[in-house]
C-alpha cells in the first residue's frame, strides 16, 4: 500500500509540473500586461508604467519569470499580487479560501447525500413512475442554465416570497459590531467540520467494529452523530457567536440548495446505474434466498457496493471544492478563489492567478490520490500488488 | 391640564429611553476596495472602488473642484496662492508661492490640522518619488515641478517649484494632493525609509487611515461590506458653498469662521444652489455585490438606497427600475467620449484630407439615433460639451447637418483636393436626395493602389455600441472605394498593439476625462508620440504642439481656455481622432430613503463619490 501511495505522490508531483507549467503559458499567452490598465489614465506617464512594470518583475525575459515562478511554487512563496500591490497572495488566499470552503463543501455533502439516497431508491423501483419523474427531474435540474437558475431562485426565494437573503454571505447590520471578522467565524465553523468529521471517521473505524450487536451498532452512530451536533450546538452557544454562524448560515441557504438542485441528478443517475448493476449480482439473490427484508438487501448488501462509484465522484468534487465556482460566486456575490481566479487572469495578476490555480491544482491531485486509495481499499474484488491495483480473482 | 403635562413628560421620558435609531445610507458597489493605505489606493492600487469608499472619502486637498460645477476653490486652503516669486539657490533658479492654511480644522483623532501635515504630505512624496509610487502620485508631486515645501508658520507654508508651473502641474496637479496626517504617517514613513525597498514597505503598511472630512474608517467585513462612520469632529459640518448663476462661487464657514468667495466672477444676485455640509447621516454601508442584477433587486426592496458604478447601470435595468415608483432614475452627461484613430506615420493617413474624408462619412446622428436607439449620444470634440467651461462649441464638424450623398460627395471631394483617384469614382448623382452610385479601389496620389487596412475595434461582448460603429463606418469607407476592414477584437489586443507596439492601421477605444483639459497635451503633442505614450497615432503638428505646451503652462484659467479652445481648432480641422459619441451615466437611487442636494452633475453622482457628506436620510 504504501509503494502504490508512493508511486501516486511521484505521478502528482510530475502532474503538477505540467499543469503549472501549462497554466502559467496560457497566461502569459494573454495580449498585454498589468500595466495595460493605466493606459485609460492621461496622467499616467509611459515611465510611470515602465517603473511599475520594472517593480514587478514584467522587464524581466519570460524564461526567467517563468523559473522564477516555478522557485516561488515550489518554496510556498506565491509572490505579491499585482492588483493589489504589494500584498502577499498568500493572503488573499488564505482569505477567500474558507468562503469557498464551507459554501462548496456544504454544497457537495448535501446534493451527494440527496443524490445518492434518491439513486438507491429510484433503482429499487426501476420502471415506477416514481422513477421517471426522480430521473425527469433531475435531469432537467442537471442540464438546467445555471445562472438563469441561480438568478431565479434568489428573484423567487429571496426577492418576491422574502423569505431567504437576497445575496451576499453575510447581513451587514448583524455584523456591524461583531468581535471578530466573518473570517474567522468561517475557520471556526471549519474547524468544528473537521472536527466532527474527525469524531465520526474514529467512531465508525474504531468503536463501531467492536460492537457485537447490530442494535448497539446502531445506537453507538446515533451516539456519534447525535453527540458530536449537540457538542457543536453547545459550543457555539456559549461562546457568544452562535449568532454570527447562524448569519452565515441563513445566506448559504439559497446558494446551497441552488447547488444541490443543479448537481443532485449526477450522483442520483450513476448511483442508479451503479445499483442496477449491483442488484444483478450472485451475493444479492443470495441474500434474498436467504429471506432477508428488502430493505436490508437493498442497503447492506446492494447499496455499500454501489457506492463506491458515487465515493469516487465525491472524493474528486471535494478536491475541486477549494476552486470555488464562479458562476456561483458572482451570482450569489460569495467571493471567493473562483471569483479571485477570474479577476486575477481579468486584470494580468498573474502572481494570484497562478496562485490559486497551484492551490487547485495540488487540492485536486491529492483528492485523485485519496480517491485511487479509497476505491482500492473499499472494493473487495481490487489488490494491490506490487504498487498497481489488480482485480482480485 | 395637569395631567396633560403629566402625559407629555412621561411620553418624552418614554422616547428619551428608547434607543436612536441610526440614520445609515446603504449603498452597493461592484468591487472591493483592496486597501485602507492611500499611498498603495493613489499608487498601483488605483481603483474607482477605492475611491469611493476610502481616500476619496477620508481626505482633504489644499484645494479643489467644487462639485457641481466643478469650479476652482480653496479647501484646506484659506485663499488663493501668492503670485509665483523667482529666487536664487546656489545658482538654480527657482519659483515659489505661498499657501495660507485654515484654522480650525481638526483631524478625526482632534488634534489640528497645521502646516506640518502640508509639508510632511509633500516632503514624503519628494523622498519616496512620486514616480515610483505610481499611479494617480506623479500628477500630485511632479519630481521635475516640486523641488520643496517649507512651513513658513503653523497655518502656512511655501512650495519651492523648479520651473513657472501651468495650471495642469500646479492648480490642477500638486495643489490637489490629499493631504495626510504627518502623526499617523511618520513612524511609517520613517520605518519605510529605514528599509531595503522603501516603496514596497510604505504601500504595505496596514495602516488604520487618518481622516479630515465627514466621515472616518469604521469597519470592513472582507467580501461582504465596508463602512464609514460619521467624523463628530469633521470642522466642515455646516459649511455653506453657494453657487451663482454667473459661475461665481462663495464659501461660508461659521465653525471655523471662514469666508471666500471668488473674485472674478464675483457672486451676484440669488444663488442658483447651496449645498451645506454634513454629515447628515450616522454611518455609510458599501454592501458589495458581484453582479448588476442582485444590486438592482437590492434597491427595488429598499436594501441599498443608491447603487455604485463608474459606467453607470446598464440600460436595460431601466424598465425593471421603473416598475418601483421609490426609484429615481437619473442621467447625467460622462466627461469622456468613444474615438477612432489612425496611425500617422502610415499612408494614407498621415494624409490629412484622407482623415477628414472618413470623419465625413461617419454619421454619428444616425447610428446613435436610428441604429443605437438613443442608447449613445452623438460627440465631435475631444473635449465633451458637458465640461462646460472648456469645451469650444464653435469647432468644425465633419459632415454636420448632411444627407449620406452630401457626405460622398463631401468626402470624393477632399480625397480629389489631396490626388486620390479611383479605379472607379463613386458617382453622386443627387445629393440631397442620396442618388448615388459607389466607388471602387481608391488610388494613391502617387498612383498607387490604396492596399486593404483593418481597423481595431472593441468586440460586441466588450462594448456593443463601438462593434455597431465599427461595422457601419466599415461599410461607408467601402462605398467610397476605402479598402477598410473593421476586426473586432478584446480591448488588451487593441491597448497592447496601439500604445505598446503601434502596429496598427486605425483603432478605435475610449476616454473618461478629468475637469482639466491637459488631456490635449498628452494625447496629441508630438513629445508623447514614443511607444508607451499617449499619442499613439502619431500625430505631428508643430503649431499644435506650440498651443498644447502653451496650454501646459498657462497660468491663469482666462488664458489656459482661450488655449484650450484654439487647440481645439486644430485639432478639428488635422482629425487625428475622429470623436464618435459617449454614453450618458444612468443611476438610481431610493428618493423614499434618501435625498441629495442636487443630482446634476458632470459624470453622474459616482463621479462625486455619490455624495456622502450631503446626502439626508428620510427615516
Amino acid at each position: 500500500m504504501l509503494r502504490f501511495i508512493g508511486i501516486r505522490l511521484v505521478q502528482a508531483v510530475v502532474t503538477l509540473l505540467v499543469y503549472m507549467t501549462v497554466t502559467y503559458f496560457i497566461l502569459q499567452a494573454m495580449p498585454g500586461d498589468v500595466t495595460v490598465l493605466f493606459t485609460q489614465n492621461p496622467r499616467i506617464t509611459a515611465e510611470v508604467r515602465q517603473e511599475l512594470a520594472r517593480r514587478l518583475g514584467l522587464d524581466q525575459p519570460w524564461y526567467l519569470q517563468y523559473l522564477n515562478y516555478l522557485k516561488n511554487v515550489f518554496t510556498g512563496n506565491l509572490g505579491v499580487s499585482f492588483t493589489q500591490y504589494p500584498r502577499p497572495v498568500w493572503d488573499i488566499i488564505v482569505e477567500r479560501l474558507p468562503r469557498t470552503v464551507v459554501l462548496f463543501f456544504t454544497a457537495n455533502v448535501v446534493s451527494f447525500y440527496i443524490g445518492f439516497l434518491l439513486g438507491r431508491f429510484v433503482a429499487w423501483r426501476r420502471g415506477s413512475r416514481f422513477d421517471y419523474a426522480t430521473t425527469a427531474v433531475g435531469v432537467t435540474f442537471w442540464t438546467a442554465f445555471y445562472p438563469l437558475l441561480g438568478l431565479i431562485m434568489m428573484w423567487l426565494f429571496a426577492y418576491s416570497l422574502g423569505w431567504l437573503p437576497l445575496n451576499q454571505f453575510i447581513s451587514p447590520s448583524v455584523w456591524r459590531d461583531a468581535p471578530l471578522s466573518s473570517n474567522d467565524v468561517f475557520t471556526l465553523m471549519l474547524a468544528n467540520l473537521g472536527l466532527f468529521v474527525l469524531l465520526l471517521l474514529a467512531g465508525h473505524g474504531l468503536a463501531l467494529p467492536r460492537i457485537g450487536t447490530v442494535s448497539g451498532r446502531i445506537l453507538t452512530a446515533a451516539g456519534l452523530w447525535g453527540g458530536g451536533a449537540l457538542a457543536s450546538v453547545a459550543w457555539w452557544w456559549q461562546s457568544g457567536l452562535a449568532r454570527y454562524a447562524l448569519d452565515i448560515v441563513w445566506h448559504m441557504v439559497l446558494p446551497v440548495a441552488t447547488l444541490s438542485l443543479v448537481s443532485f441528478g449526477g450522483t442520483m443517475l450513476l448511483m442508479r446505474d451503479s445499483m442496477l448493476e449491483t442488484i444483478r449480482e450472485d451475493y444479492v439473490m443470495a441474500a434474498r434466498a436467504r429471506g432477508l427484508p428488502e430493505r436490508t438487501v437493498r442497503d447492506r448488501y446492494a447499496a455499500r457496493t454501489a457506492i463506491l462509484p458515487v465515493i469516487t465522484s465525491f472524493a474528486l468534487n471535494i478536491g475541486f471544492v477549494v476552486s470555488g465556482g464562479i458562476v456561483t460566486e458572482t451570482v450569489f456575490s460569495w467571493p471567493g478563489i473562483g471569483l479571485t481566479l477570474l479577476e486575477a487572469a481579468r486584470l494580468y495578476d498573474y502572481p494570484l492567478a497562478t496562485g490559486a490555480f497551484a492551490f487547485t491544482g495540488i487540492f485536486v491531485v491529492l483528492a485523485h490520490i485519496v480517491a485511487d486509495v479509497l476505491h482500492a481499499l473499499m472494493d473487495p474484488r481490487l489488490r494491490i500488488v506490487g504498487g498497481e491495483v489488480t482485480a482480485a480473482e | 391640564m395637569r395631567w396633560r403635562l403629566t402625559a407629555l413628560l412621561l411620553l418624552a421620558m418614554a422616547v428619551a429611553g428608547l434607543p436612536a435609531v441610526a440614520a445609515t445610507y446603504e449603498t452597493a458597489i461592484f468591487e472591493e476596495p483592496t486597501t485602507l493605505n492611500v499611498f498603495a489606493g493613489l499608487g498601483p492600487q488605483a481603483t474607482v472602488w477605492n475611491s469611493y469608499v476610502t481616500y476619496g472619502v477620508y481626505y482633504s486637498t489644499l484645494y479643489g473642484n467644487a462639485a457641481p460645477t466643478f469650479a476652482w476653490v480653496p479647501q484646506l486652503a484659506r485663499d488663493v496662492p501668492t503670485p509665483f516669486q523667482e529666487v536664487t539657490e546656489n545658482g538654480q533658479t527657482l519659483y515659489t508661492s505661498d499657501v495660507e492654511i485654515r484654522g480650525g480644522i481638526r483631524w478625526a483623532d482632534g488634534s489640528l490640522l497645521t502646516a506640518d501635515d502640508v509639508v510632511f504630505t509633500y516632503q514624503t512624496l519628494l523622498a519616496f518619488d512620486a514616480n515610483k509610487l505610481g499611479g494617480n502620485w506623479p500628477s500630485y508631486a511632479n519630481p521635475d515641478v516640486l523641488a520643496r515645501v517649507e512651513k513658513l508658520n503653523d497655518y502656512a507654508v511655501r512650495f519651492y517649484l523648479k520651473k513657472q508651473p501651468g495650471l495642469a502641474d500646479w492648480q490642477y496637479g500638486i495643489l490637489q494632493a490629499p493631504i495626510v496626517q504627518k502623526k499617523t504617517w511618520e513612524p511609517v514613513v520613517q520605518r519605510a525609509l529605514a528599509s531595503e525597498d522603501p516603496v514596497r514597505t510604505l504601500q504595505a503598511a496596514e495602516v488604520t487611515p487618518d481622516a479630515i472630512g465627514a466621515f472616518k474608517y469604521g469597519r470592513w467585513e472582507r467580501g461582504a461590506f465596508f463602512e464609514n462612520v460619521a467624523n463628530p469632529l469633521s470642522s466642515f459640518k455646516g459649511e455653506v458653498t453657494e453657487f451663482y448663476p454667473n459661475g461665481a462661487v462663495r464659501i461660508t464657514n461659521s465653525r471655523t469662521n471662514f469666508t471666500w468667495a471668488t473674485t472674478d466672477p464675483a457672486p451676484e444676485g440669488q444663488p442658483d444652489l447651496r449645498v451645506e455640509e454634513g454629515p447628515y447621516v450616522d454611518n455609510v454601508v458599501y454592501r458589495i455585490y458581484q453582479n448588476q442584477n442582485a444590486a438592482i433587486l437590492a434597491l427595488l426592496r429598499g436594501e441599498v438606497s443608491y447603487i455604485f458604478n463608474s459606467l453607470g447601470l446598464q440600460r436595460g435595468f431601466e424598465q425593471q427600475l421603473r416598475t418601483n415608483p421609490n426609484v429615481e432614475i437619473i442621467r447625467n452627461n460622462t466627461n469622456g467620449f468613444r474615438y477612432l484613430t489612425f496611425n500617422m506615420r502610415r499612408e494614407p493617413f498621415n494624409i490629412p484630407e484622407f482623415r477628414q474624408a472618413v470623419a465625413t462619412l461617419i454619421d454619428r446622428e444616425f447610428v446613435t439615433r436610428d441604429i443605437l436607439q438613443g442608447v449613445a449620444f452623438p460627440l465631435a470634440t475631444v473635449v465633451p460639451p458637458g465640461n462646460e467651461y472648456w469645451h469650444n462649441p464653435e469647432v468644425t464638424v465633419w459632415g454636420q447637418g448632411m444627407t449620406r450623398g452630401q457626405r460622398i460627395q463631401a468626402a470624393v471631394e477632399l480625397l480629389k483636393k489631396a490626388g486620390f483617384s479611383w479605379r472607379r469614382e463613386p458617382v453622386v448623382r443627387d445629393a440631397a436626395a442620396d442618388d448615388y452610385t459607389p466607388g471602387e479601389g481608391l488610388i494613391m496620389p502617387n498612383g498607387q493602389p490604396v492596399q486593404p487596412f483593418e481597423m481595431l475595434a472593441p468586440a460586441p461582448g466588450y462594448d456593443p455600441l463601438r462593434a455597431t460603429f465599427a461595422l457601419w463606418i466599415e461599410r461607408w469607407a467601402q462605398e467610397i472605394g476605402i479598402p477598410l476592414r473593421a476586426r473586432l477584437t478584446d480591448f488588451n489586443t487593441i491597448s497592447t498593439r496601439a500604445y505598446d507596439e503601434q502596429d496598427f492601421d486605425m483603432f478605435m477605444l475610449g476616454w473618461s476625462l478629468g475637469i482639466y483639459p491637459d488631456h490635449i497635451y498628452y494625447f496629441f503633442h508630438s513629445s508623447q508620440a514614443g511607444l508607451g505614450g499617449f499619442n499613439a497615432g502619431g500625430y505631428n503638428n508643430p503649431e499644435f504642439d506650440r498651443v498644447a505646451e502653451a496650454l501646459l503652462d498657462a497660468q491663469t484659467l482666462e488664458e489656459a481656455r482661450e488655449l484650450a479652445f484654439e487647440a481645439q481648432e486644430y485639432l478639428a480641422r488635422d482629425v487625428p481622432y475622429v470623436v464618435l459619441f459617449d454614453t450618458p451615466v444612468m443611476e438610481a437611487y431610493r428618493r423614499d430613503q434618501i435625498q441629495y442636494p442636487y443630482t446634476e452633475v458632470l459624470g453622474g453622482l459616482q463621479y462625486i463619490y455619490g455624495l456622502p457628506s450631503t446626502v439626508k436620510a428620510m427615516r
